[in-house]
């Protein structure tokens, strides 16, 4: 075919509506999901726990919408997350996640405080792999590696903010 | 709470970022026994502020820090920790390392306190409580050891930098060291090594009891290796018993003959009343010039000896 043959494309004002409104939903979507220890089985976008949460933003491992936010509930405090297995989130390099607890208090400078907090455990070999976020904030959570089997550490490759604050690492 | 182990697990577990352009860590707590370091490759980045460090049961062959920076080859990384509360155990344990930096552009270590901790347990690697190895720019600033007992065991450094001879620079500044009533064997507390230039300023150290033997060669306190200048200002050693090893040298400052400058000066010594051996005050070597000004010591205590060698020019 040549060239002068074909008829170059402009798309009717409509279209271009439609395809700025589909890119503008890209950008600026997000999911916002809440932890409540208290159900008995997820709805809408309440869910039991963290691994159930993070298995919600992603489809296979790669996640769904740009900015993501976990939030757990004080119901959470004394109950243990531990993750089923080992898990991958993977972003594009816009993404955000925030994990926080919904009240946390202004700082963690004792042990006793850490009690007062969600606890999420890795443990039984799972790992909690990070890749290519814009950023990551962990706001709120007590964070315990067990050492008992091993391989159980988080790691976050390519995340360009990294915050971390009122948490515990112990 | 950390779990209790003996040794190093063979692979380790760690909490890891990798090219980070802006991190930050905050109001947290972190409880660590050497086993689970916050590992941080090639950062842009990063903050450090209020946060308290537990150090429990830290493991005798650990070699990893509670915060450990790293990178293969020097990259512009900026570290800042500030308002930072370490405790301990009450049970003694090999010396911890607490922040560690490798070839970065900068490191600034400020407002930093360590109280209560025995360090009285050997290791089987080299232990630097903090160490910054060749950065561009070292700043070590308001830093008090309150009730620490360290230095039975070669290696034990509470400050260390080592650097670059053409290009590290480290002020060492505002330094309170309070010992506990152990006694212990002189090692060096503050060192720095083979720097373009060394500053250090306001440095307290008070009763230090170092009359266990040591077999250590060479035992010194403070320590400044081979700078091309050095200014050593405003040292005091309040009640310091030395031991019979008469090579104790509480401030030693070395050059290297043709281009290296020291100046000393306000150094204040008052000794206990304990019998002891007369120590070197301040050791100084292979100096091209050495300032010295305002020495003074508390009369009623022993005399201390001066010993400068090689020096091209004493002013």
């Amino acid at each position: 075919m040549k060239l002068t043959q074909m008829k170059p494309f402009y798309p009717k004002p409509n279209t271009i509506s439609i395809l700025l409104f589909i890119s503008l939903l890209q950008i600026t979507s997000s999911l916002d999901l809440i932890i409540d220890a208290s159900l008995s089985s997820a709805n809408g976008n309440l869910y039991l726990n963290l691994q159930s949460a993070i298995n919600a933003l992603l489809t296979d491992s790669s996640l769904k919408t740009t900015t993501n936010t976990i939030t757990l509930l004080p119901n959470c405090v004394g109950k243990t997350q531990t993750l089923s297995k080992s898990t991958t989130i993977q972003g594009a390099g816009v993404e955000s996640l925030t994990i926080q607890y919904q009240s946390p208090p202004l700082s963690v400078n004792d042990l006793s405080v850490c009690n007062e907090l969600p606890l999420l455990s890795l443990t039984n070999n799972f790992y909690l792999y990070l890749n290519n976020f814009a950023a990551f904030s962990l706001v709120g959570l007590s964070i315990r590696y067990r050492w008992n089997n091993g391989n159980n550490y988080f790691w976050a490759d390519y995340i360009q903010t990294p915050i971390s604050q009122v948490f515990a690492l112990t | 709470m950390t779990d209790t182990i003996a040794t190093m697990p063979s692979q380790h577990n760690y909490f890891y970022f990798y090219t980070p352009t802006s991190l930050s860590i905050s109001n947290a707590f972190i409880s660590s026994d050497g086993s689970k370091p916050i590992w941080i490759d090639y950062a842009t980045d990063i903050t450090i502020a209020s946060v308290t460090i537990s150090l429990e049961n830290w493991l005798p062959d650990s070699s990893k820090a509670v915060v450990d920076i790293y990178c293969d080859s020097y990259y512009l990384t900026t570290i800042a920790t500030s308002n930072i509360q370490i405790i301990c155990d009450s049970s003694p344990m090999a010396m911890s390392q607490v922040f560690s930096s490798k070839k970065l552009y900068a490191a600034y270590h400020s407002n930093i306190t360590v109280s209560n901790c025995d360090f009285n347990k050997q290791s089987s690697s080299s232990q630097y409580f903090i160490i910054s190895t060749n950065p561009h720019v070292s700043v070590f600033d308001n830093i008090t050891f309150d009730n620490v007992t360290f230095g039975s065991y070669s290696s034990q450094i509470l400050i260390e930098v080592t650097g670059n001879p053409t290009m590290s620079v480290s002020t060492i500044s505002n330094i309170n060291i309070v010992c506990s009533a152990q006694k212990m064997v002189m090692q060096k507390a503050i060192d720095s090594n083979t720097l373009l230039d060394v500053y250090y300023a306001n440095i307290t150290v008070t009763n230090c009891d170092f009359s266990n033997f040591s077999a250590l060669s060479s035992p010194t306190f403070i320590y400044a290796s081979s700078p091309t200048t050095s200014a050593i200002d405003n040292v005091t050693f309040n009640n310091v018993t030395a031991g019979n090893d008469t090579s104790q040298t509480l401030i030693w400052a070395t050059g290297s003959y043709s281009k290296s400058v020291s100046n000393i000066s306000n150094i204040q010594i008052t000794c206990s009343s304990l019998p002891m051996a007369m120590p070197w005050a301040i050791y100084t070597f292979e100096q091209w010039v050495c300032i010295f000004s305002n020495q003074s010591k508390n009369q009623s205590q022993r005399p201390y000896r001066f010993i400068i060698r090689g020096l091209r020019k004493l002013l």
